[in-house]
């Protein structure tokens, strides 16, 4: 649906992305992750050719970003977390805006999603609270069914509640219709029950691409307990991420976990006077920030 | 379409309330425009805030235009770009915004001032598409302007423009001024700005395309890109082609009347002194013209001259300000070659004219100098003929009464695109509504069709007594208040004038004057067209039109004034006097120290120090005397019977006769010692020489008074013209010659056809020429004079001339007492007429009839 390819954008001496190659695969939801300044709405004003490139290619849709035009944007919706809306407008005279843009706008979805996002006809956008706000931009943006949904930092700053109402919705529309879905999100406990793929860019570059599955079957948190007044060798296995110790216990996390018997396997290896050890799975959270503070670490 | 409409519709319902206001302060403009509002009355000036509403009215209209900041396609934050609305639809609808909610009221409300204000249909309609034009002009660039910038940026891009546009302006003006050496004309052409304007739209069209179609710069960026390109377009109004002029008005009676036009190039008023300095180096002759018209004066613009000295030529082409035709040389007020007399010619004969201001822009020159070229390095051989051909633009100019009107309350009159009314009269008071005896003030409520010029640029006002028979050029005080409706096509203002001294003399005596017979007349200058013209020159040798001034003048220091004789003593003190046996040298030093300050000071021509002066030169003549015949003759100090002079003829003898007689055409000093020594008839072998000289070299006229022959006075008289009729002093020598009296007097009477009896500052040779042609009995001269000095009092300033002819009373002694106070004797004059007077040909005087 989204294909990414070597794409390099720069705004005066800053390299906002830095040779970025990523696939979005049709029918799934993709969170696209990274701190913020990673390059992330650069990425995404890029594919829906807000801006462009400087060198790369991206193909959305199956053409090219370059030559979007009203035809496409038929079939994409796209929410950003500053994008401006006609704050004037009640809701209802914003959909009757919205309305004769789309040829294929569902009158019937639209109310569906009217009643599911408890979203008020009569009342002005500026009088709406930020969230409503969002529910508002998204309605608009799915009520005519797009194949592609891009949404930029959908979350941010709304409060806990109503940003769990907006992914239940989502998600819910999302599994119902099948969507292509791409999300950039700077804290992945956002999208963590949406997202079927993790994406994560970094300075401009893409970190890791992987299906959640796969992500959270790779990454175990690991115990280990040492005889008193041991120390950790200083040279463990390079997929152990962030090691340390406190007292008899070294705390690590695993990025290649296979099974347990190759993971004791491994700490027989490198810790021989290692008593027992532990294994514990990952949410996608800490797997995320066990990342960033990877990808931190390498910068400096 | 559709969707056009649908956003239309969209953008309409966001503007209504805005263009509700917009439409209301329109309302409001027409108000105050037709006076319905505030009108303009005598003495009540308009509240200021008036003057903004044209300003205001221009924000309503950008308000409007850069609203809905969520549909700039321009940001990448808004709602629209990601929207499947065609560019084209999303333009249509700005377009038809643009059109139908601004340009189509504007233009409306333009029509409804116009058809209200009774404007015949024709100026409806024109005033109507030049409105449209103008509003699409000026609106077309906030189109593309609001794509281009993001919600707050819009007003910081604006302000930064306006910001641009005036650094730029003035950098603009700068660089021609110093570059072009013009100054560039304000009053925009109307093609060149809209060339601009649309160039600027196509600019930010482009630059909103590129930023929409994704190669978003930074704002820094766009502002830069938008500001240099605002200033190649400012360039491009203010100097399309050099915005010179306003059309011609009647360039098919400028080529009817171009073969008729008679120009004569004076030569012999040129006066050459070496190429040493830079100011040397033009050539300025007197041109006189004749047209067949009256009314119509021409002014000549050089463009080119070609100059040719034996095998060698070049060209010379003038700085852009003389090459170029400004469109102010149309207000009447503007200095042209023979143009007032032109203005002279529509009073009656004998009218005076005075100026109440001493800061009056008005020239009243009748003859100046017109350029023809600068001569550039390499420069020609002076002592060589060289032929110049050069290439003139003849520009033509027509002045008419356009309005001629009874100076009493409600007299109103319309004349091609004027309509004035006055409003209120107010006899023997000032500008402020004070008491001020034979003064006037006067309201006018004046009406005007063009609006590119600015408020009576081509025409003014001038005041006319037929009683008092003078004519009131400037008042003594004008003002304006801030016009209306500009732009409209039928401005309107409020116009203050005061004069001074109308209905009385400065000194109170009553002039005899009935406020109702003043007229008030609004003088046109109407520019028809400029025609082409070439003159070819015959052979010049430089050289021989040496200057015709007084060397003392040249040299003349002041440094120490009111104490030249104690400085010269001084000085000269130190000073070693040369003896027999000195050298060369030492004498040439001595010579040249004692030059230096006896020229630092105004010694030699003071009595108490000629005895001083004689001494010091005395060692040097006496045994130096090839070195002091070497000396040209503006180094010698004093006058021509004071030493150092006057001593030379105590050291020089019969064998140096022929080396002075040689020396004379260069060193005309010496024409007096000749004089002196008896030696004019052997001088009489330079007479072919002086016959043939096209300008006699200054100073060299006495010794052809000398001789005094036919073919020498002839000469002096022809001399006498080269000296544009010259002042009274020139006549003096040539009178004491009764064969030339006829032509003298016939000179005297041609000399004032070409002057204009102009009260204003410095006009001495005006009043000098006036003076000239009384004495030599014009009585018409005489009567001009009389009235000129019964104003004595009344002239604007202490740089004014007056007319002094020769009158005796009665009894044969003279009227004007050299020892009674001038504020004394004026109001005598009044009284006088030149039919009181008879005149004296024997003593070039007037005498009174009658004790």
């Amino acid at each position: 649906m989204i294909t990414i390819t070597d794409l390099h954008k720069r705004f005066r001496k800053t390299e906002a992305v830095a040779g970025l190659s990523l696939e979005v695969p049709e029918g799934q939801v993709t969170a696209f992750l990274g701190p913020n300044g990673a390059g992330k709405s650069t990425t995404i004003k890029c594919l829906l050719n807000l801006h462009r490139p400087d060198s790369g290619r991206i193909e959305v849709l199956g053409g090219d970003s370059r030559k979007l035009g009203p035809a496409q944007f038929t079939q994409i919706g796209y929410v950003s977390e500053n994008m401006e809306l006609p704050l004037w407008m009640t809701v209802k005279q914003f959909f009757d805006y919205c309305r004769p843009l789309y040829p294929n706008w569902d009158n019937a979805f639209e109310k569906q999603l009217l009643t599911q996002f408890d979203l008020p006809p009569g009342t002005k956008l500026k009088d709406l609270s930020r969230g409503m706000r969002m529910k508002a931009a998204l309605l608009s943006s799915l009520a005519y069914r797009p194949k592609l949904v891009v949404l930029d930092e959908p979350f941010s700053g709304l409060d806990p509640l109503v940003r769990d109402e907006f992914i239940r919705g989502l998600l819910e529309l999302t599994e119902q219709e099948g969507w292509t879905v791409f999300v950039s999100s700077h804290d992945i406990e956002e999208v963590q029950r949406l997202a079927d793929r993790v994406a994560i860019i970094n300075r401009g570059k893409l970190a890791l691409d992987e299906t959640s599955d796969s992500l959270q079957a790779r990454f175990r948190a690991i115990e280990v307990v040492m005889p008193d007044d041991h120390k950790a060798p200083v040279n463990l296995p390079t997929d152990w991420l962030h090691a340390e110790q406190a007292g008899r216990t070294l705390r690590f996390t695993a990025s290649r976990f296979a099974n347990e018997e190759s993971l004791a396997a491994a700490l027989r290896g490198a810790i021989p006077t290692a008593t027992h050890h532990e294994v514990r799975p990952m949410s996608l959270r800490e797997i995320f920030v066990a990342l960033a503070r990877a990808y931190r670490l390498e910068g400096k | 379409m559709n969707l056009t409409l649908h956003h239309f519709r969209k953008e309409f319902r966001y503007l209504r309330l805005r263009w509700f206001a917009f439409l209301v302060l329109l309302a409001l403009d027409l108000a105050v425009n037709l006076e319905w509002l505030l009108p303009l009355r005598a003495g009540v000036n308009v509240p200021g805030w008036l003057s903004y509403l044209p300003t205001v009215l221009m924000l309503a209209g950008m308000a409007l235009l850069g609203s809905c900041p969520e549909d700039k396609p321009g940001s990448d934050r808004s709602f629209i770009s990601t929207r499947p609305l065609p560019m084209r639809s999303y333009w249509l609808a700005r377009i038809a915004l643009w059109l139908l909610l601004l340009v189509v009221p504007v233009v409306l409300q333009n029509a409804l001032y116009l058809l209200l204000s009774h404007r015949p249909v024709s100026e409806i309609m024109t005033g109507t598409w030049d409105k449209a034009v103008e509003t699409l002009r000026v609106t077309v660039w906030v189109l593309p302007m609001t794509a281009l910038w993001r919600r707050g940026e819009f007003w910081a891009a604006l302000g930064c423009l306006a910001a641009g546009y005036f650094i730029a302006d003035r950098v603009v003006d700068f660089a021609a001024l110093k570059w072009l050496n013009t100054s560039l004309n304000y009053q925009q052409n109307p093609v060149g700005l809209t060339a601009a304007m649309l160039a600027f739209a196509l600019g930010l069209l482009w630059m909103a395309w590129r930023h929409q179609a994704g190669s978003v710069r930074t704002f820094r960026w766009r502002l830069l890109v938008m500001l240099g390109m605002s200033t190649v377009c400012l360039m491009l109004a203010r100097l399309w082609p050099w915005n010179e002029e306003d059309p011609p008005q009647n360039q098919a009676r400028a080529n009817e009347l171009a073969p008729q036009l008679k120009v004569d190039v004076d030569l012999r008023s040129i006066e050459f002194s070496g190429f040493a300095a830079e100011w040397q180096r033009q050539f300025n002759p007197l041109i006189r013209t004749k047209t067949p018209d009256p009314q119509v004066s021409v002014l000549l613009r050089s463009q080119s001259t070609l100059i040719v000295q034996g095998d060698k030529s070049s060209h010379a082409i003038p700085t852009l300000s003389r090459r170029r035709r400004y469109a102010s040389f149309q207000a009447p007020y503007q200095t042209l070659m023979s143009v007032d007399t032109v203005l002279r010619d529509l009073f009656p004969a004998g009218t005076l004219f005075t100026i109440s201001s001493d800061r009056s822009s008005w020239g009243m020159f009748t003859h100046q100098p017109t350029y023809l070229c600068e001569f550039k390095k390499p420069l020609p051989d002076p002592e060589k003929p060289l032929r110049l051909t050069t290439d003139y633009e003849i520009d033509w100019y027509r002045r008419e009464i356009a309005l001629d009107l009874p100076l009493q309350a409600g007299a109103k009159g319309e004349s091609d695109g004027t309509a004035v009314r006055i409003m209120e009269v107010n006899p023997n008071e000032n500008e402020k509504g004070v008491p001020s005896l034979g003064g006037l003030s006067v309201h006018l409520h004046v009406s005007m069709q063009h609006i590119q010029t600015g408020p009576m640029d081509d025409t003014t006002l001038l005041l006319y007594s037929p009683q008092r028979q003078i004519v009131w050029v400037e008042p003594a005080f004008q003002q304006q208040q801030p016009a209306r409706a500009g732009g409209t096509g039928w401005s309107r203002l409020a116009k203050q004038l005061s004069w001074r001294n109308v209905l009385n003399f400065a000194d109170g005596e009553d002039a005899k004057v009935d406020v109702s017979q003043l007229r008030i007349m609004l003088l046109r200058s109407r520019y028809l067209g400029t025609t082409g013209w070439t003159w070819k020159s015959p052979d010049i040798v430089l050289a021989d039109y040496p200057p015709r001034r007084d060397p003392r003048q040249l040299y003349r220091q002041e440094i120490y004034v009111g104490r030249d004789v104690k400085a010269f003593q001084e000085r000269l003190a130190t000073l070693k006097a040369p003896v027999a046996g000195s050298t060369e040298a030492e004498a040439r030093r001595y010579l040249y120290d004692l030059i230096a300050i006896t020229k630092a000071t105004d010694v030699a021509y003071k009595k108490s120090a000629l005895k001083g002066v004689g001494d010091a030169f005395r060692p040097l003549l006496q045994n130096h005397l090839p070195l002091m015949l070497e000396l040209p003759s503006e180094l010698w100090p004093g006058w021509s019977n004071y030493p150092p002079k006057s001593l030379l003829d105590e050291y020089l003898t019969e064998e140096q006769r022929d080396s002075i007689i040689d020396r004379v055409m260069t060193n005309t000093m010496l024409t007096d010692t000749i004089i002196r020594k008896g030696w004019s008839e052997t001088a009489r072998r330079l007479q072919p020489r002086l016959l043939a000289a096209p300008r006699l070299p200054y100073g060299i006229d006495n010794l052809l008074l000398k001789w005094g022959d036919e073919a020498s006075l002839e000469r002096l008289m022809q001399e006498l013209r080269c000296q544009d009729h010259g002042f009274s002093h020139h006549y003096e020598p040539l009178d004491k010659f009764p064969s030339l009296r006829p032509r003298l007097e016939a000179f005297a009477q041609e000399a004032v056809l070409e002057e204009v009896p102009a009260l204003r500052n410095e006009n001495y040779w005006v009043a000098e020429r006036f003076k000239t042609a009384a004495e030599y009995g014009s009585s018409e001269a005489l009567e001009v004079c009389l009235r000129w000095m019964a104003m004595g009092g009344d002239q604007p300033s202490s740089n004014c001339g007056l007319p002094y002819p020769e009158l005796l009373e009665a009894d044969g002694t003279k009227l004007w007492k050299e020892k009674v106070d001038s504020e004394k004797q004026w109001p005598r004059y009044r009284h006088l007429r030149a039919a009181d007077f008879e005149y004296l040909p024997e003593q070039r005087a007037w005498r009174l009839r009658k004790p």
